[in-house]
């Protein structure tokens, strides 16, 4: 499980820092401090540290070996998993949005679940390993007590859009962004609220 | 959420009631058989107490012997048809042959199933789903899982069940599907790389009687369908 963290801090990491085939990394807007090493042509920029690893607690490293994967399962069993992944996570939302408080951990903890077990299908694929580490980095660490219902909204439909290989990585990570300026903001009130919750009020 | 990630590559459904011979059922073996000579190209009698009516074209046959009615049939499965000619058979022997007593009634369908996925990818896949404590095998003798097979019997809704499943690679499958109407050779030009192989038999043989002989033939194709269709859809889900 420490090696799974590791792993997974380093992935949200490499979401900020690494730009496979997405679209150009506005260094400003990420408040890092050192100079990009290179251009935006696909290789790596290295920042002394982003907002996301300072309240990590765990600077930006080199990409770890175990990210250079040799295909070990065919593109029709990864897309079966990816199906079956992007369902179970849709279906868990749809449940959590309805249900009476934001502590209906059982659904937090199936997603969480769904996505260790599909885990090594996806990684396998970088586009997926960038669109796991997202849903992970927002499932970890109870950023997920901080989405709003129209957040939520947001991430099913990455997800369909995902699956149809449409995703949108800028908008994902501005979402990333921003639901991590929510929990670090003053404003605590940003928590979720299911409709309910608030009518009772 | 069951997703089409198999396909029926061949396929063979076994429909059989057995039952206690009497001298009567030993004599009139062909005199049963005819009652369906017409439906079939022609037939085969190795023995006095042993008759088959074949098809080569249609790939399927019905054997009647002193004690069992057999139906075979390879290819696409006709379970109407099965039970048609089952039941005709059956009629004649109860009522001409004097056969009271029901020893068992069985119905097996032996299936290789196409798919995309490779044979790592299947052995991964049933690995996963089929073998519960994973981790402690693992720990003790898997750190590669390279094949694997799945072998249960049961007991099921009060039904006897036999269940295979496992991976295939194309040089196994003649093995484990040995066609009764196509050489050796011609079946490894159509079959595919790797494939899944499912073969599930489910019978009785308690509680039987003539009067309900052919209700629990019903009752178990029946069951065999579920299991199988059961198994598929947990293997995709």
């Amino acid at each position: 499980m420490i090696i799974w963290n590791i792993y997974k801090v380093n992935m949200a990491s490499q979401l900020i820092t690494k730009q496979q085939d997405v679209t150009t990394l506005d260094v400003s807007k990420l408040g890092i401090k050192g100079e990009p090493e290179y251009t935006n042509s696909g290789i790596v920029q290295k920042p002394e540290e982003t907002l996301l690893t300072q309240s990590i607690g765990v600077k930006t490293q080199e990409v770890p070996e175990d990210l250079v994967i040799s295909p070990t399962f065919s593109g029709s069993y990864i897309a079966h998993h990816t199906s079956i992944l992007v369902e179970n996570v849709i279906s868990q939302l749809a449940e959590w949005q309805e249900s009476k408080t934001e502590d209906s951990l059982i659904f937090i903890s199936n997603i969480k679940s769904v996505l260790e077990e599909n885990y090594n299908y996806l990684r396998e694929r970088s586009e997926n390993r960038i669109f796991l580490a997202y849903l992970e980095t927002i499932f970890s660490d109870q950023n997920w007590e901080y989405l709003k219902s129209d957040q939520i909204g947001f991430i099913k439909n990455q997800l369909k859009r995902f699956k149809e290989g449409e995703v949108n990585y800028t908008e994902l990570r501005e979402f990333s962004k921003q639901l991590y300026t929510q929990k670090l903001g003053i404003d605590k009130s940003s928590k979720y609220e299911s409709k309910e919750a608030k009518e009772e009020k | 959420m069951a997703q089409d990630n198999f396909s029926v590559n061949k396929q063979r459904i076994i429909g059989q009631i057995h039952y206690r011979p009497t001298l009567t059922s030993f004599e009139a073996v062909s005199k049963t058989a005819k009652e369906l000579e017409e439906k079939f190209q022609d037939w085969i009698a190795p023995k006095p107490d042993s008759v088959t009516l074949y098809s080569a074209n249609d790939k399927k046959y019905v054997e009647v012997t002193a004690d069992t009615i057999t139906y075979v049939k390879e290819g696409t499965q006709d379970l109407s048809e099965l039970k048609e000619f089952i039941e005709k058979l059956y009629k004649k022997v109860t009522e001409e042959s004097g056969v009271v007593e029901i020893r068992r009634i069985g119905f097996r369908k032996t299936q290789i199933l196409d798919t995309s996925f490779s044979f790592n990818d299947l052995v991964d896949l049933l690995y996963k789903k089929l073998y519960s404590n994973s981790t402690e095998i693992n720990r003790i003798s898997g750190e590669e899982i390279r094949d694997m097979q799945f072998v249960l019997d049961s007991v099921k809704n009060t039904f006897l069940n036999h269940v295979q499943i496992g991976p295939l690679k194309k040089t196994e499958i003649p093995n484990y599907f040995s066609t009764k109407f196509v050489s050796r050779d011609d079946m490894t030009e159509v079959l595919p790389d790797q494939a899944l192989f499912v073969d599930i038999d489910v019978s009785l043989k308690d509680a039987l009687t003539t009067e309900n002989a052919l209700e629990k033939l019903a009752a178990i194709i029946e069951e065999n369908e579920r299991i199988g269709s059961d198994y598929l859809e947990y293997l995709q889900s």
